[in-house]
């Protein structure tokens, strides 16, 4: 059974790279994906649901590596290196200032934020409190990971500063006073 | 074919990822460095101390009275917490230990070596907290973990050419490019497993903030609450210091036959309320163990119920394997290293194109490559002290490191500095595994020793043909004078 889902995540590697070497076989495609997700239920018949998923996965991005491997265009890599010509640059003290308010907005505000908000998320959901604990301490990294974008990513600085921290400000009298 | 999205969205979520990544690429590299290595902690722990006796089992009755002995006249004070790690396919032999230090035991039973595991200890806890106290580290660890989800969220929002691009890879003249490919390659279709990584390590620093949360939100204690997932102790007294271990093992193989006992701790062991707890691994599961508790006279207490219990119970119980690649035995942990290393190249080349985008050259371009290739450099010295001297090594390790940034400094050419570094990690690793030799003798080419030892031989080949390669690359004309 081992070597049929291995053959499994061959074929489905396989049906992927040659849709995306035609370019043009939508098909092939579609079959590599259906191959990818049925491999994980061959590997669970082989080893288990528990470890069969993970290695179904596993094994399938290794193939196909070796496939973005065995498809390298390769010419002698050449002496492109320049040699440095400066000590380090100073930043300007705006620059520390905005990239230290960035900071401080992407990386600690945003970890209390996601801490609260999983939890209100999940805690009007008819789920016991075990599984509410586990669900919000599943998806909190989520949410710090794609807030913290979100911040960085918004040029304007005033705006995002304001809405994290009157979100927060919502969250922490939610979580402290009316749940 | 290219995705759509808005020209924009891709431009500022590129502007983020970089951001981000400047931010976490050096801690990154580090957690991820030791993350990989890791892996291989047990068979770490081996070679740390190859004159220990190896044998797969040993009768429960001489296990029984060796316990006994170290709890009542041992070499060592009692400590809250006593352990008995019995032997596995990693680590062949029988460990006593206290909280603080620990012996093997000799195959007639008696006490033998001193148990070594400061060096795999120097590793977990660069991975685990970067060496600083725990409280902190691990927290800034975990919100590494979830920054990593930003960084994935971010990299494919800024990659709107993710399907055309699937199988490029183009090692050509343009680094750049090839670091690109490589980058894009790598972190695409890793993703899925770095994203198991990111919030598995994100659960180690936050769960009991979390919990703590819920607590409060919910008007309750956090011990109540933790006291939901993981069972309580029991209250024991009066409970004698010796053990009848051999009839608790005895009912242990009863209990899960086919289970593999990994170890027994002794819970308030310098109290009167101490009690057993034996973990034992179930096969094809992903939870860490299951435990069976007994008083000291080997009466069985109960389960903790880990094997059979709600879905989310076993699920924050399973964490910990499936971060760490603790299942599945020398496949998996191979395909783990395969993804680690995927990762820690991720980390490195991320910096390197933002390097190689800047339109200035400056010592950052020289500093960069010298703490990457001083961090195995630093790893090495460290294993030199500590195994072969014993000496305490996390400031070796840090200090080392420190010391990697003066090529950095003094070097212009980062091609040239690389082949250094390269050669030097190789020599580094070729004195460690002659000092081995010299410290340990013929036991260097015993199971324990030999396992690590050729892995070392082959990173210090590996590093030689590197270094060699980039030295050839620095002593050509560099494109940019020719033309």
């Amino acid at each position: 059974m081992i070597l049929l889902a291995l053959i499994i995540s061959c074929l489905a590697a396989g049906c992927l790279f040659a849709s995306w070497r035609s370019r043009q076989i939508e098909l092939l495609n579609w079959i590599g994906w259906l191959l990818t997700f049925s491999s994980a239920y061959f590997w669970s018949i082989a080893l288990g649901p528990e470890f069969g998923t993970v290695y179904a996965f596993l094994i399938f991005t290794c193939v196909i590596w070796i496939l973005v491997w065995r498809n390298r265009q390769e010419a002698e890599r050449v002496n492109d290196a320049r040699p440095v010509r400066h000590q380090l640059t100073r930043p300007s003290i705006v620059q520390v200032a905005r990239n230290s308010a960035l900071f401080v907005l992407a990386v600690p505000v945003t970890g209390l934020v996601s801490l609260m908000l999983s939890l209100v998320l999940v805690w009007f959901f008819p789920l016991t409190m075990l599984n509410k604990v586990t669900t919000a301490i599943f998806i909190m990294p989520l949410i710090w990971g794609g807030f913290s974008t979100w911040i960085i990513a918004d040029s304007r600085l005033w705006l995002t500063a304001l809405s994290s921290l009157g979100l927060l400000i919502l969250l922490c009298l939610l979580v402290f006073i009316l749940l | 074919m290219k995705i759509s999205l808005p020209a924009n969205l891709v431009r500022r979520s590129l502007a983020s990822h970089s951001w981000l990544g400047l931010l976490l690429g050096m801690l990154m590299y580090l957690i991820c460095l030791s993350g990989t290595i890791v892996i291989f902690y047990e068979e770490i722990e081996r070679w740390e101390q190859p004159l220990a006796e190896e044998y797969q089992a040993m009768d429960p009755e001489l296990i029984e009275h060796a316990f006994n002995e170290f709890m009542t006249d041992g070499p060592t004070d009692v400590t809250e917490h006593m352990y008995v790690v019995y032997p596995s396919a990693q680590i062949p032999r029988v460990k006593l230990s206290s909280d603080a230090e620990g012996w093997y035991l000799n195959a007639d039973g008696s006490l033998g070596e001193a148990a070594y595991d400061d060096y795999s200890a120097l590793l977990t806890g660069l991975h685990l907290n970067l060496h600083l106290p725990l409280n902190i580290g691990i927290v800034l660890v975990s919100a590494i973990g979830a920054l990593l989800c930003g960084l994935i969220i971010s990299g494919f929002l800024s990659h709107p050419s993710i399907i055309r691009d699937a199988f490029k890879l183009r090692l050509n003249k343009n680094s750049r490019v090839g670091q690109v490919d490589i980058h894009n390659r790598l972190s695409v279709w890793g993703s899925p497993f770095y994203l198991m990584i990111a919030v598995t390590g994100a659960y180690y620093g936050f769960i009991l903030i979390l919990a703590s949360l819920f607590a409060e939100a919910a008007d309750t204690s956090s011990q109540e609450l933790i006291d939901t997932v993981f069972p309580p102790e029991p209250v024991l007294e009066n409970q004698e210091a010796v053990t009848n271990l051999a009839a608790a093992m005895e009912t242990v193989a009863e209990l899960s036959p086919e289970g593999e006992l990994l170890f027994l701790v002794v819970h308030d062991a310098d109290t009167e309320n101490r009690f057993m707890e034996f973990y034992v691994q179930q096969p094809g599961r992903l939870i860490y163990s299951e435990n069976y508790r007994f008083d000291m006279a080997g009466n069985y207490l109960g389960s903790a119920g880990y094997s059979d219990t709600e879905t989310a119970k076993q699920i924050l119980y399973s964490v910990y394997r499936i971060h760490f690649g603790h299942f599945g035995g020398l496949l998996t942990k191979i395909l783990y290293t395969i993804f680690g290393f995927a990762l820690t190249w991720v980390s490195v080349s991320g910096i390197n194109i933002w390097l190689e985008k800047r339109k200035k050259r400056d010592r950052l371009n020289t500093l960069w490559p010298a703490l990457v290739w001083g961090t195995p450099l630093a790893l090495i010295f460290a294993a030199f002290t500590q195994v072969i001297f014993h000496l305490p090594s996390v400031p070796v390790f840090w200090l080392v490191l420190l010391a990697s940034l003066v090529p950095g400094m003094l070097q212009e050419d980062e091609v040239q500095l690389k082949s250094q570094m390269q050669i030097l990690c190789a020599l580094a690793i070729l004195i460690l595994l002659c000092s081995y030799a010299i410290r340990f003798g013929g036991f260097a080419l015993a199971p324990a020793g030999l396992a690590i030892n050729t892995v070392l031989l082959g990173l210090a080949l590996i590093f030689v043909s590197l270094g060699l390669r980039n030295y050839r690359r620095s002593q050509q004309i560099p494109v940019f004078a020719a033309s």
